[in-house]
């Protein structure tokens, strides 16, 4: 009889072949208890996922395990969203797992799913409830732990960027069982203060407990701050229902301190550069001017030295006819002019007497006469 | 010393001489009078007008 037979390689790709194409291995949650729990250096997580009877190996690559909200280790309950995963050169197989979260907390993400909702409806969270800050406060109210880097941080950087603001710290817990307490009560202490902005939050990571900042009443005494507030909870990806209900949300106090005030310096740059540009513009202006000052006074210039080479031509034009129209003209061709004493031109011969005295004008000088005798023509007196 | 001649007034005043001296009709008199003036004004003149000229430079060159 012919029987068929198999390589290790091929039982083992056929049993691959058939799990991971059972859609029912796929994305489904399982509970369990962690154990030989084992975080590499890589990020990912390894254990054992167990029951009473049996157990699965297990992953959690660094992907999925930085989302994880809580640290797991050895004996935690839990309940996973995972695949199932063949590693067919070895014939095993085990859970790729997606997320992890210990048991009961699954319950306390639907509460806060819930509540997140309920608020919603009551439009605590609508946009238009949101004001806008002034990048330019008298004083600004801080809520965060003492001694933390988060208020270390606030401070530093708010001072840094506008020094002339007064600081309010109202300090409380953030994490553990008195944080919603604590921060409700250093909340209505802020509201006692003349603030401008209010900024509530914690420094964080992945891994740190953000459920205070989730409180119920503690957001809805947030709702009705009298001034705006910063949500400030050090997470990049969650939102907490405090992020949803503030004014305006920053990832890192530092961001919290960006939102909340103006950076001093770019304000002081801004300044110069505009002071700068008015000078260059009025020195411009005063050039134009100066320019236009000059051009004009050569213009005038100009002009009136035209209008006293007019006159010049002219005055040259009127010497010469007068000149020319000079009866002295004669006297340069040696005539003479006959003048009485009274300096009237004798041209009548009828005036003159005997013993007159009179001047005989030449083109060199004049010639005092006296006359000794009158000869008319035709006649003898 | 500074004699303020009206320029435009005396120089009407020779060409009103000038024209009248064109006029055969006046006596010889009169036409040598007149040229007397004449000369005097032109004169006149051509010392403001220098003096004129000079001013304008004045003025230009103190920038």
């Amino acid at each position: 009889m012919d029987r068929v037979v198999y390589s290790i390689s091929d039982i083992n790709k056929y049993i691959k072949h058939v799990l991971s194409n059972d859609e029912s291995l796929k994305f489904i949650y399982i509970k369990g208890e962690i154990s030989n729990f084992k975080a590499a250096a890589t990020g990912h997580l390894y254990f054992s996922l167990k029951d009473d009877s049996s157990l699965i190996n297990a992953v959690m690559f660094s992907s999925y395990a930085s989302k994880l909200i809580f640290e797991p280790k050895s004996g935690d309950e839990v309940i996973v969203l995972a695949s199932i995963d063949v590693y067919a050169p070895r014939g095993t197989y085990q859970l790729s797992v997606y997320e992890m979260n210990l048991k009961g907390q699954g319950s306390l993400l639907e509460k806060i799913e819930k509540l997140k909702k309920q608020l919603a409806s009551e439009g605590l969270f609508d946009e238009k409830r949101k004001r806008n800050i002034n990048i330019f406060p008298k004083a600004i109210g801080l809520i965060t732990a003492k001694n933390s880097a988060a208020i270390k941080d606030l401070v530093f950087n708010i001072k840094r960027r506008y020094p002339l603001v007064t600081l309010y710290f109202f300090p409380s817990s953030v994490q553990g069982e008195n944080a919603p307490k604590e921060l409700l009560e250093a909340f209505k202490k802020s509201q006692e203060y003349e603030l401008d902005t209010l900024i509530i939050g914690r420094g964080g990571g992945a891994n740190e407990d953000l459920n205070a900042f989730n409180d119920e009443a503690l957001v809805r005494a947030v709702a009705t701050s009298k001034m705006p507030v910063i949500s400030a909870v050090g997470h990049e990806i969650d939102s907490t229902l405090l992020d949803y209900v503030s004014d305006k949300r920053a990832s890192t106090p530092t961001g919290a301190a960006e939102l909340a005030t103006v950076d001093i310096r770019e304000i002081e740059q801004e300044m110069d550069y505009r002071l700068d540009y008015l000078k260059q513009t009025l020195l411009n202006k005063l050039n134009d001017l100066k320019e236009d000052n000059d051009n004009y006074k050569k213009k005038l210039g100009g002009i009136l030295r035209n209008r006293v080479d007019k006159y010049k031509i002219l005055l040259e034009g009127e010497k010469k006819r007068i000149n020319a129209l000079s009866p002295l003209l004669v006297l340069k061709r040696g005539y003479t002019l006959i003048e009485d004493s009274e300096g009237h031109v004798v041209t009548d011969i009828n005036n003159i007497n005997k013993d007159d005295e009179l001047v005989i004008r030449m083109d060199e000088g004049k010639v005092i006469t006296k006359v000794k005798e009158v000869k008319r023509n035709g006649r003898k007196d | 010393m500074e004699e303020k001649i009206n320029i435009e007034k005396e120089f009407a005043r020779l060409q009103e001489i000038g024209e009248k001296m064109e006029d055969k009709t006046i006596s010889l008199d009169e036409s040598i009078s007149l040229h007397e003036e004449g000369i005097k004004i032109i004169k006149k003149l051509e010392e403001a007008l220098k003096e004129a000229e000079k001013r304008i430079e004045e003025v230009i060159e103190v920038k």
